[in-house]
């Protein structure tokens, strides 16, 4: 019996401990994939810009504010339902809007802000789930900025904030429009 | 065997290895075995996380950067080969990474290198070649992106 009187705090002790690796495991993953995915919405919503500016004609700017613009990229676009016209321009915006969401937490709360990319000629186009109703993103839009620099170059500035981790992420890039003939807003 | 003094009582050393006794020394070993197994791998969990993936993924964007630049000279035909210093924003080389952790928020400045080599391909195609390097805690890391830019033909 005097073994076990020992022996019970001891396994006890055991058990917690396991536990608690368990359980630092789990918080790490959950931090980690956090990261992984601010990294990964990130790049989503630049690779979208940068492949629609690549292909723009035309690019007007609407001054929303100071930290986020919304760019309108006009493009040619292939007319598949209609043969006879072979000169389709199509428009894609990207829109920094709020869905009257705010989150919350001990430091306070902030409006979650999301890129929507809105294409004219079918308003049914897919939008991607990151960039679009960013249906699995945790992340906020704090900073979305476009200048032109000379020579056709698209300097872009995105800050997103992930808010499982609350780290933020700058990613500054510049983007070469070939075929781009009028600049709208700049 | 002989008796064991150890703190004002005496230990039988017959008793202590009997089976009931190594049963009870199993159970303290266990227990130091697996709380130093869990000291190392919660000590190591900090030390895990990885910035340089973050970092890997603006080095990538700078290189985009320079490249578009480069495509931009190439399109007026002012491409030459040879190396070149960084052409885009000279404030895009300074990078924060932001650690929100347990309310301290705090900044790290992170300068970004950009090494650019263009090497003439054949007559009006060109290869260029982008090393972004960084340090981040003493570690040197880079990413270097290659790519071939076609220049205008001016004539």
């Amino acid at each position: 019996m005097a073994e076990f009187v020992i022996a019970l705090p001891l396994l006890i002790l055991l058990i917690y401990t396991l536990v608690m690796i368990f359980l630092n495991v789990a918080k790490q993953t959950e931090k980690q994939s956090a990261d992984y995915l601010l990294e990964e919405e990130a790049n989503e919503i630049l690779e979208r810009i940068k492949n629609d500016a690549r292909a723009a004609t035309e690019v007007k700017l609407e001054h929303d504010g100071e930290e986020f613009q919304t760019v309108i990229f006009v493009f040619h676009a292939i007319a598949n339902t209609n043969p006879n016209i072979y000169d389709v321009h199509d428009t894609r915006n990207y829109i920094i809007y709020s869905k009257n969401q705010i989150h919350a937490d001990e430091d306070g709360q902030e409006p979650i802000y999301r890129v929507y990319a809105h294409r004219k000629k079918n308003p049914t186009f897919p939008t991607s789930p990151t960039s679009g109703d960013n249906s699995f993103g945790n992340t906020t839009v704090k900073k979305l900025k476009f200048t032109i620099r000379e020579k056709n170059i698209l300097h872009i500035s995105l800050t997103l904030k992930s808010l499982k981790t609350k780290r933020m992420l700058t990613i500054n890039t510049s983007v070469f429009m070939p075929d781009c003939k009028k600049f709208e807003g700049f | 065997m002989a008796e064991f003094v150890s703190a004002g009582r005496t230990i039988d050393m017959k008793k202590f290895f009997n089976e009931r006794g190594l049963m009870l020394f199993n159970v303290i070993f266990l227990t130091l075995i697996t709380s130093f197994a869990g000291m190392i791998v919660l000590n190591g969990m900090k030390k895990n996380e990885n910035y340089n993936a973050e970092l890997k993924i603006i080095a990538l964007y700078l290189a985009e950067e320079q490249f578009a630049e480069l495509e931009s000279l190439a399109a007026e035909g002012n491409l030459t080969a040879g190396g070149k210093s960084f052409l885009g924003d000279t404030d895009d080389l300074k990078n924060y990474l932001y650690e929100n952790d347990k309310k301290i928020n705090s900044q790290i400045p992170i300068n970004f290198e950009v090494d650019t080599n263009v090497s003439s391909y054949s007559s009006r195609l060109y290869r260029a070649e982008v090393k972004v390097s960084w340090t981040f805690k003493g570690e040197k890391k880079f990413v270097e992106l290659k790519k071939n830019i076609l220049q205008k033909n001016v004539s």
